[in-house]
């Protein structure tokens, strides 16, 4: 089937299977290798991508629910010269190690602080919930909450506590569209 | 000076091009009988690091690029342990450039840099710790001579008094003369032929400048925004997918398989059946996997095996017993009453490292290339080589970063798999295991069981203790370790890794390893035997501790042998249990665990401070101390802690496979009950020490502790022993 | 069975307020075709009716958010008409094959009483320590879309329907028997306000309880079991009970929690790994 999305800031039309699963779609048609293969089964979290803003496992989303929507992957959240803050905390942190689970935390991270920027511990162990074999779980922590501090630098953010977080999701991403959710 | 810089025209200096037939030729002409034997022994208790292929030549080594970058062509795959940026240290150091020009790059076997072995063992840097500084002064020196040689030739061939000086890759005499290393290069290229200069004697520690510091990972850029580096992430021109039809159940061989289905499906190029396998290749993964669901199979097994039957096996006194050490009479003063006796086990583990096993395979034209994760890159080669009936130099192993090794990529069946398939449609051809294959066909780490025996004497002292541990294979069957050389041991080494009785000081102390042949593939999981047989004996050790009314780490201090022998072990328990202010006593509903033990020679011991949530263990800190030697890498070794911390927390508290009607179960993460971020330690203190001068292991050894230490401080929580991994 | 969270949350009093998140599931009538003819005329009886009981069992027990305080109490409390006792044997044949349905794991499973939605027909807790948050859609991070999406996936196993999410805790239903689990459904207090009309379209039109007849396989490919009663056996029997004042049956020993509905988790809880 005929899809038409946006991937990373640009508007991209494609002719694909409409049951592949998105990770596919991106590995290997459009050669996006960023985003890993892990499970194939929604359960370690290593193929995520942001959809309309929200972390969404890409091995568990069919191609034929991306129209329309706005796709962010891991090559599209920063560069080595404009790094994201989650991703200049990672390099301050020194987290990753084989690195091969990193663009999912990274990715989920991200999507995590869009909606608060001043998580907790404890909002750190419901969100982040992927799976690192290396067992960089104590730097990412660290990094984690360096990330929300950059992250509040660079935008000072209103008082979290009377900022809805779905608010911030959408300050994010000002172009998602209407999802059909 | 300018003047002189510009007779040097600026252009690639493939050093490797010039010199690279050699390498080839080495091929396994070098597993000589004395260095097998080194590596055996090495392996063993206490390993001897060394490095086992050639390193006598650094143009195979390096090659200095065409932006005066030098790039380092590496034996050793890095896997995440940190290796390449330990090497780029080394490497930095002896050739006095800064360490962000070493470039390390995975050697491809056509390079003939090939380990005879592994990358594992917790060998890497250790073994290439001379062998890497050496090559490298080696090469600086045969650049600063060239350099000379045109120093004397100025001024008319009069030469120069001024001194000579080397900074960042540049060779300068005075003012008068400056040639960087690449343009050095240009001139030895030019001649033709390199004449390498004499080794010179290598630096001493305290003048290196990277060596010893925490440089940031030189992988770290990659691994934060998403480069294409891993095996998983290949890809060639008109590449095709594949997929193998695999066997739930244990060992299950083929009888037949019905294909029909699958052939006129979308995208299926072909279906190949070739001896043991079915395979299916298509345009795109999903199309090869989908073809594969539609392929009917049938499957031959023996019988339907279960945990219990499995458990039944590995029992001490089941198989074959090897008396691995034995000092004084333990059978004798463990005979008659009063003899302490506890019993310990461990499950079946899973390797489960994030990347699926896997190949892209080119396999055209009479020999072959294979692109992918590998920990044997030597061992591949061969196999493929074997199965395609090629000679070994015909086929090419192109190692990536590996998505986690752990030991799970010191088998590769699946590169074979992905050239058979390659060579039957002739065109490159990726194929990678599912996850649930990846569970299925792991090689697992082996299920133990363990006797721990012990008498007190009147003076609270262990008179006898005696180790009987019982495992399923971890060396035998393995493809690096020939079986003629267990046969030469005897006895499994990686089995009973750890599985020694550290405290010498003990007069009559015995431990005999058991080997059971188990129907499943078991094989190298970081550390070995370590993390069970540290659990059985450290476990034990507080139990004997409380029996003898005495504190725990006092206790075992009284055990460790006086020093020299103990000194290292003495200072790594004192660190350990003085970083965590270690208490023999519950408070506030937390307690601490301590336990420890040595690896490969290396020395660690660790308290861990938890408390009960739910019923279930939450770790809050983790004190850890080791004696690696020198930490090239202070950070990575660090960071080699915190990993072995919480893989083991992972390991001891929640992991375990089962054999549910004949297959190996569960097949997910989740099922199988991996530690999350929530189940981390918030803080692991790590303090490193340095006893001897010289980088020891450090990947696995800090993982041994770990289990010990977590029964011992739930014993001291809940006041219940809990004798059986997992945990919680 | 999963309920539409903005119904319930917007009717529930202290409940926060509903999501604000673009798109997400509109109020059900506004996405639902019309209704047929007989629901319509069914539903407007059931809602005179169902008035009447709501009322009564309000008055009755407000400090028992379970209803448990109903048992024993004459049932004529909730069916204000009196029934033919054929009437009244049909409905109560009607209640109980609907409640084969409800109670099965693909319903009950996603009405959990601690917020952590259940998984498999051992109904042990959501892998990945995964629970509800406050707005039942999961949290910042972690939304139930993060996996689920509006459709079964074959390739990775997950189950998924429009809307997914969790049904609020006032309409718990893990660990109630049959009787309960009605009271529960049919008290405006809870049930969101809906009105019987409602819940009539909600138990045999909603796209989200609809999903347990089709409830696809998991990543094995092994499929899920469905409810116990095919699915247009379940909706005529919905259409019965509710026509007939959804009368609420004399506890029966059958009825009891864990006859009906799974407890204890076979296998470790979500918090585990």
């Amino acid at each position: 089937m005929r899809i038409t999305f946006t991937l990373n800031g640009e508007a991209r039309t494609l002719e694909t299977d409409g049951d592949q699963p998105l990770l596919w779609v991106l590995r290997d048609e459009l050669d996006l290798k960023g985003t890993k293969f892990g499970c194939g089964r929604a359960a370690c979290g290593a193929c995520t991508v942001h959809v309309d803003g929200d972390a969404v496992r890409s091995c568990s989303f069919p191609a034929r629910y991306l129209e329309g929507r706005v796709v962010t992957t891991l090559e599209g959240l920063g560069t080595p010269e404009a790094p994201h803050p989650v991703q200049q905390a990672w390099i301050e942190e020194i987290v990753p190690q084989c690195g091969y689970c990193q663009p999912g935390f990274i990715m989920a991270t991200a999507a995590l602080l869009a909606k608060n920027a001043s998580p907790t511990d404890d909002d750190i162990d419901r969100n982040i919930v992927n799976v690192c074999r290396c067992g960089t779980y104590v730097r990412m922590r660290r990094a984690i909450h360096r990330a929300a501090e950059l992250t509040r630098a660079a935008a000072p953010a209103p008082d979290p506590a009377t900022s809805a977080p779905d608010e911030a999701a959408e300050a994010a991403h000002p172009d998602a569209p209407e999802a059909d959710r | 000076m300018s003047g002189d810089k510009k007779k040097f025209s600026r252009r690639a200096f493939i050093l490797r091009g010039l010199a690279g037939g050699t390498g080839v030729m080495l091929g396994l002409g070098y597993l000589g009988r004395n260095a097998l034997r080194r590596e055996m022994y090495a392996l063993m208790d206490t390993v001897e690091p060394s490095y086992l292929g050639d390193a006598s030549d650094p143009t195979l080594w390096f090659e200095i690029t065409e932006d005066e970058r030098i790039r380092l062509f590496s034996p050793k795959v890095e896997m995440g342990q940190g290796t390449f940026t330990s090497l780029a240290q080394m490497a930095a150091d002896e050739l006095e450039v800064d360490v962000g020009r070493i470039e390390v790059v995975h050697a491809e076997t056509a390079t003939g840099v090939v380990d005879g072995l592994s990358t594992g063992g917790s060998l890497s840097v250790a073994g290439l710790w001379m062998p890497l500084r050496e090559l490298a002064a080696t090469l600086r020196a045969t650049l600063v001579a060239e350099a000379d040689e045109a120093a004397r030739a100025i001024n008319s061939g009069a030469g120069t008094t001024e001194p000579r000086t080397i900074a960042d890759g540049v060779v300068s005499y005075g003012t008068l003369l400056s040639l960087s290393y690449g343009e050095l290069a240009a001139r030895l290229d030019a001649k033709g032929t390199w004449e390498l200069a004499e080794t010179p004697p290598l630096k001493e520690v305290a003048d290196y400048r990277f060596i010893g510091q925490p440089v940031p990972r030189i992988d770290l850029e990659a691994k934060v925004f998403g480069a294409p580096i891993f095996g998983m992430d290949a890809s060639a021109e008109g590449m095709l997918h594949g997929s193998i039809v695999r066997p739930e159940r244990i060992g299950a061989t083929l009888v037949s398989a019905d294909t029909s289905a699958a052939e006129g499906m979308p995208g299926v190029v072909q279906i190949v059946q070739d001896h043991d396998f079915v395979g299916v290749v298509a345009e795109t993964r999903m199309q090869a996997e989908a073809a594969k669901r539609a392929i009917t199979a049938e499957w031959r097994t023996e019988r339907d095996w279960e945990t219990e039957d499995i458990e039944a096996m590995i029992r001490v006194g089941e198989g074959t017993p090897m008396i691995i050490q034995r000092e004084g009479d333990a059978n004798g003063a463990l005979e008659g009453g009063d003899v302490v006796r506890a019993e310990f086990t461990s499950p079946i583990g899973a390797h489960a490292q994030l990347e699926p096993n896997g190949a892209l395979a080119d396999a055209r034209d009479g020999g072959a290339t294979v692109t992918m994760s590998t920990q044997v890159p030597r061992v591949t080669r061969d196999e493929v080589a074997e199965r395609l009936g090629l000679e070994p130099d015909a086929v090419n192993i192109v190692p990536t970063y590996l998505g986690g090794g752990f030991g799970r990529r010191l088998h590769t069946p699946n590169a074979i798999q992905a050239a058979v398939l390659s060579r039957a449609v002739g065109k490159p051809v990726k194929c990678f295991f599912t996850r649930k294959e990846e569970f299925q066909h792991d090689t697992f780490r082996p299920p133990t069981h363990h006797v721990m025996q012990a008498r007190l004497g009147s003076d609270g002292r262990i008179e006898a203790m005696k180790h009987d541990l019982s495992s399923g294979d971890v060396a035998y069957g393995s493809a690096i370790f020939p079986a003629a050389m267990n046969q030469m041991l005897g006895a499994d080494v990686g089995a009973f890794r750890g599985g020694m009785i550290q405290y010498r000081s003990i007069p009559n102390h015995e431990a005999v390893s058991w080997r059971v042949e188990l129907p499943f593939a078991t094989s190298w999981w970081r550390s070995l035997g370590l993390l069970a047989n540290t659990f059985a004996i450290e476990s034990f050790m507080d139990e004997l501790a409380e029996k003898a009314d005495q504190d725990p780490v006092a206790f075992r201090l009284a055990h460790v042998p006086d020093a020299p022998a103990g000194a290292r072990q003495e200072r790594v328990i004192a660190a350990a249990a003085e970083s965590a202010g270690y208490r023999n006593e519950a408070r506030g509903g937390r307690a601490m665990g301590f336990a420890c033990s040595t690896d490969g020679g290396t020395p660690a011991a660790a308290v861990v401070d938890l408390s009960m949530e739910d019923g279930q263990p939450k770790v809050h800190d983790v004190f850890l101390a080791m004696d690696p030697g020198l930490a090239v890498n202070p950070d990575q070794v660090r960071a080699q802690c915190e990993g072995s911390v919480c893989m083991g927390i992972s390991a001891s508290l929640h992991e375990r496979m089962d054999v549910r009607e004949g297959s190996l179960r569960p097949v997910i993460y989740g099922p199988y009950r991996m530690a999350l971020l929530r189940h981390a330690p918030r803080r692991v203190e790590v303090e490193l020490i340095d006893g001897t001068g010289r980088p020891g292991p450090v990947g696995e050894p800090p993982l041994g502790p770990v289990g010990a230490a977590l029964a011992n401080a739930i014993y001291r929580l809940t006041g219940e022993r809990r004798r059986a991994l997992p945990l919680a | 069975m999963r309920a539409q969270p903005q119904c319930t949350t917007r009717g529930s009093s202290g409940a926060r307020p509903p999501a604000t998140r673009r798109g997400q599931n509109p109020p059900v009538a506004s996405r639902r075709p019309d209704p047929t003819t007989v629901r319509r005329r069914v539903g407007t009886t059931a809602l005179l009716l169902l008035a009447a009981a709501a009322s009564s069992a309000a008055q009755e027990s407000p400090a028992d958010p379970h209803g448990a305080g109903h048992h024993g109490a004459p049932e004529g409390a909730e069916a204000p008409r009196e029934l033919t006792p054929a009437e009244r044997a049909e409905a109560e044949a009607a209640f109980h094959t609907m409640m084969e349905a409800l109670t099965s794991p693909r319903c009950v499973n996603c009405h959990p009483n601690d917020g952590v939605p259940k998984q498999t027909d051992a109904a042990r807790a959501h892998l990945f320590g995964v629970a509800g948050s406050d707005d039942l859609h999961g949290y910042d991070a972690l939304r139930c879309n993060a996996c689920h999406q509006a459709s079964n996936d074959g390739w990775s196993g997950v189950p998924g329907a429009p809307g997914w999410s969790l049904a609020p805790a006032s309409m718990a239903w893990e660990g109630l028997d049959r009787r309960a689990i009605a009271r529960s459904m049919m008290d405006p207090a809870k049930n969101g306000g809906r009105s019987a009309d409602d819940i009539l379209h909600h138990l045999t039109e909603h796209e989200l309880v609809l999903w347990a007849w089709e409830p696809g396989g998991d990543g094995e490919g092994r499929p899920r079991t469905p409810p116990p009663v095919p699915l247009e056996t379940y909706r005529a029997a919905v259409r019965t009970w509710i026509a007939a004042g959804a009368p609420i049956p004399e506890a029966r020993a059958a009825d009891a929690p864990g006859s009906d509905a799974p407890d204890s988790p076979a296998e470790p809880s979500g918090d585990a790994p």
